[in-house]
């Protein structure tokens, strides 16, 4: 594996930190996160009807999509009553130390659920987002068969129990995920 | 639905990822678990090492812990032993930690693989061998599977054996309630 190589074939740096600046916001802020999820899967579907489906204050809603919208993952369908809306895939891909991290829509899926699953939302108090990033890779790479859950928890750094909780709960996002995340590969 | 059953009267070793995937006593996979091992007279197991990893993690987990004991005290599931005195279950062990090792990728070094993983092999060869009654390993990792059933077929017990995807069979359990 050559860094040289990895290095000519990174994309446009400042392109790159440009969607990562972008996307902060909705790796950051879970609420956020699960409408985007919402909208991806259900999509497309009227304001109303997300803000109702996920119980969010009227003023909650109308501010996440335009948060969306200024991201410019959202389109508003404005000529169909009442409005529509639609949410595109995010891809960010980051060349690091460790190799390349891919944020997808499963990515941002996970941290949505912190809002509504204990094991997730244990994990992500205990050791943050990043780590629940790392999480995901490595449950990816479990259902893969490349390495057991202990021996992923190992490499995360965690307790087995703790590492055990985190991608149990995230193999049931990652199946779910499949069927909305395009760029997921799926499992055998 | 695979189809994938439970002998009757069988035992069932059951690594920490299925018991977490079950839930709690309120969740509906914990009791559809539950019921069904009662209803076809399935002595469930717990490793001792398992049962121990669990009892050490940090505090926070602690309702994990609370999850095995809803178990143990409603008498369904049972804390057993490994004979390490016996060659040939240690042997069953080292064997399977070796076919983890083997079949990791590249990037995992032998240092990062758990025996843990390793003693539900073994303890699976025990009751094989001592009893005669169906083992099932009920696991929910790809890599686990294939070791553990690698290795008890190559130690000539595949026949009382049956490595089980414990995730799936938990579904597969809530569609036919």
């Amino acid at each position: 594996m050559s860094t040289n190589d990895r290095l000519t074939d990174a994309t446009d740096p400042e392109e790159t930190l440009g969607d990562l600046l972008t996307y902060a916001e909705l790796l950051n802020t879970p609420q956020l996160a699960r409408l985007y999820v919402y909208v991806l899967r259900n999509g497309p579907i009227a304001i109303e009807s997300v803000k109702n489906d996920l119980d969010v204050p009227h003023s909650t809603a109308y501010k996440y999509v335009g948060e969306l919208e200024e991201m410019g993952i959202l389109t508003r369908h404005d000529e169909e009553t009442p409005t529509r809306i639609t949410v595109d895939p995010i891809h960010l891909t980051i060349e690091t130390d460790h190799g390349e991290v891919v944020a997808t829509p499963v990515l941002v899926d996970a941290i949505g659920r912190q809002l509504d699953t204990e094991d997730i939302r244990v994990f992500v108090d205990r050791q943050g987002i990043p780590k629940l990033a790392a999480a995901l890779h490595y449950t990816l790479r479990v259902m893969n068969g490349e390495l057991t859950q202990r021996t992923a928890a190992n490499k995360l750094d965690v307790h087995p129990v703790e590492g055990t909780t985190v991608i149990t709960a995230l193999q049931d996002v990652v199946e779910e995920a499949t069927a909305y995340d395009p760029y997921l590969e799926p499992a055998e | 639905m695979t189809g994938t059953e439970l002998p009757s009267d069988g035992i069932a070793i059951v690594d920490t990822s299925v018991l977490f995937s079950m839930g709690g006593p309120s969740n509906d996979k914990y009791q559809a678990f539950e019921a069904y091992v009662t209803r076809r007279n399935v002595a469930v197991r717990i490793p001792g090492h398992v049962a121990e990893e669990l009892g050490e993690s940090p505090d926070a987990y602690r309702y994990q812990r609370d999850r095995l004991r809803s178990a143990q005290d409603a008498g369904w599931l049972e804390r057993c032993e490994v004979d390490f005195a016996d060659p040939a279950v240690s042997d069953a062990i080292d064997r399977t930690r070796e076919r983890i090792y083997s079949l990791s990728a590249d990037d995992i070094t032998e240092d990062r693989v758990e025996t843990t993983d390793a003693v539900l092999a073994g303890l699976a060869y025990q009751y094989a061998t001592e009893r005669s009654k169906h083992v099932a390993i009920l696991v929910s990792d790809m890599l686990a599977e294939r070791a553990i059933k690698d290795v008890l077929g190559a130690m000539g017990v595949d026949d009382q054996t049956t490595v089980v995807e414990g995730r799936s069979l938990l579904n597969d359990l809530l569609d036919t309630l």
